[in-house]
């Protein structure tokens, strides 16, 4: 027996939305799930609605957080900079420990979600780090999106429109401010040590000597349709079933 | 900041997000779901409706799909249809709890359209209905075919992208020829009659919504294929209450801010105009084969 629960949660600059599943029977340490911000957050958020809802059923409570204007969460995602969702993902610790009344808890993050939790890998509770699909530098996420919109719009005739600085000024109906594309390329891989183990799911990505690679069957996220959110259940269930045999939270 | 909004389910697994404004007038909106997307809508255009809907007073909902966003895994061979009447009697059910509003406005983009439109056939409560680039209603090969021909003829072959795109191996080559193919197959044997008749019927439900007194809208973007099924479906109802609008350049997405802005503007500055619409005796003599019966309804609300 499982229940889906959605909340708000007060965070640093503004409320963030997020759906708690809880588990009657838990088994292990509960999760914590992050998508990524902007226009992938659409695409993904099925996925990962899809993999919280079989992990409850399976024991371990899930808590989904959408950071700082993406989402339903408040604001658009102009309105903030890397920080702020590095500081959703902060308060998403605490709500999924006092709503488990446990002292650890796994962090999941997907695509740029994996950069925002990264923080927390030094967080002592924290028991496990899973990466799935990895996007760690600002820069890269950027030129993923322009390089998207640019297809796009080449095969509409239309050409991108770039700031002064080079960046673009939207990309899939997203409005990406400078400031916010300033903060984002200077958003770099981590290079210290992780404290805890990390599980890196990708498709064909090599992982970093701290994490350990799980190969995760499917697509890379952008090799499909941009415009696609449909994401194999094929995939979602390798992920699932890597969470709880992989990694030592049971 | 907006203050937060209450998340709550509607049913297991058919979540809901309400934006409450500290002055609410006597309408309320519901905005549905469309196909496999979350409640944010495409391109969070249902987050930031519902957000300017409740700055105008108007309290705003917005739901998921049983089978979308963080809706359950419902099996497919549920019929859809059933469920979108049934999640749209069950998000008008709570509105009217947590608001005692009655009067609800129902804004549906893609199949959240048709959906809004099952609901305001068979459901007095509906005092009006905005449709963002609706779907196919007529749900049949035979008029999918006849439509697109039909753009071949009157908009393509006047566009000069087109033929660049026919040209330079751009198009759709499959595409065009299955619709041709499929237009003269049915043709032949007449089934585009039936597809005709079908397509009739529910103009004529169209009709009758208008006639009820409720309000009916429509917005779409001139790069989709809407644009042709809502002017082949419902050109004939323009001067009888039905208003449609273009917004000229965008595609689907809607992917230029100032597009987005706009149509936002255009379903708010209609919304507040149905908020003035008095209430009338619903005249519920429509097409048997488009709505949900009372029976169907008590059945909905039951379970």
């Amino acid at each position: 027996m499982r229940k889906c629960e959605p909340d708000t949660l007060m965070s640093e600059r503004s409320w963030v939305a997020m759906t708690w599943h809880a588990s009657d029977h838990v088994t292990g340490n509960p999760v914590l799930l992050i998508g990524p911000p902007g226009c992938e957050w659409e695409r993904s958020h099925r996925a990962l609605s899809i993999l919280a809802t079989r992990l409850a059923s399976q024991g371990t409570s899930v808590l989904h957080l959408d950071v700082s204007g993406s989402g339903d969460s408040a604001g658009e995602m102009g309105d903030f900079v890397p920080e702020d969702w590095e500081a959703d993902a902060m308060h998403g610790l605490n709500e999924v420990l006092r709503r488990s009344q446990s002292t650890q808890a796994v962090v999941c993050g997907f695509r740029l979600g994996c950069r925002i939790v990264m923080p927390l890998a030094h967080n002592p509770s924290v028991s496990a780090l899973v990466l799935w699909e990895p996007v760690l530098s600002g820069a890269h996420q950027l030129s993923e999106w322009m390089d998207a919109e640019r297809r796009i719009l080449s095969a509409m005739g239309e050409v991108q429109q770039v700031s002064a600085r080079g960046f673009p000024t939207s990309c899939l109906g997203q409005v990406i401010p400078d400031s916010l594309a300033v903060a984002m390329s200077t958003w770099v891989e981590p290079t210290s040590a992780i404290q805890c183990p990390v599980c890196w799911l990708s498709a064909g990505r090599a992982a970093p000597q701290w994490a350990t690679r799980t190969d995760c069957p499917g697509p890379r996220f952008w090799e499909s349709d941009p415009t696609d959110c449909s994401t194999p259940h094929a995939m979602i269930g390798q992920v699932a079933r890597t969470m709880h045999d992989k990694m030592s939270y049971r | 900041m907006i203050p937060p909004e209450r998340a709550f389910c509607l049913a297991p697994g058919i979540c809901a997000s309400l934006a409450v404004p500290n002055h609410a007038r006597s309408i309320a909106a519901i905005v549905l779901p469309t196909d496999s997307l979350p409640r944010s809508g495409p391109g969070r255009l249902h987050v930031a409706l519902c957000r300017r809907f409740a700055a105008e007073g108007i309290p705003a909902m917005r739901i998921d799909s049983a089978n979308s966003g963080t809706g359950a895994e419902v099996p497919r061979v549920v019929h859809k249809n059933n469920l979108l009447d049934q999640e749209s009697v069950l998000a008008m059910d709570a509105l009217e709890r947590t608001t005692s509003i009655c009067r609800h406005l129902l804004i549906g983009t893609g199949a959240g359209a048709y959906a809004a439109f099952r609901a305001a056939l068979s459901d007095p409560r509906v005092v009006g209905i905005a449709l963002i680039n609706p779907q196919d209603f007529v749900g049949d090969p035979a008029w999918s075919a006849m439509v697109l021909v039909q753009r071949y003829m009157q908009r393509s072959s006047r566009s000069m992208r087109s033929w660049v795109n026919l040209v330079s191996g751009r198009a759709d080559y499959k595409r065009i020829l299955s619709t041709l193919s499929g237009r003269i197959i049915s043709w032949a044997t007449g089934r585009d009659a039936v597809a005709k008749a079908r397509a009739q019927a529910i103009a004529v439900s169209m009709l009758t919504l208008i006639e009820r007194g409720c309000r009916v809208m429509c917005l779409v973007t001139d790069r989709h294929s809407s644009l042709d099924h809502t002017q082949a479906l419902f050109g004939t109802l323009r001067q009888r209450g039905f208003q449609s609008y273009t917004i000229p350049g965008a595609d689907h997405l809607m992917r230029d801010p100032q597009q987005r802005e706009d149509t936002i503007t255009r379903l708010v500055t209609w919304a507040v105009s149905c908020s003035a619409i008095p209430v009338q005796a619903s005249n519920n003599t429509v097409n048997p084969a488009c709505a949900v019966s009372s029976k169907q309804l008590a059945e909905i609300r039951q379970a």
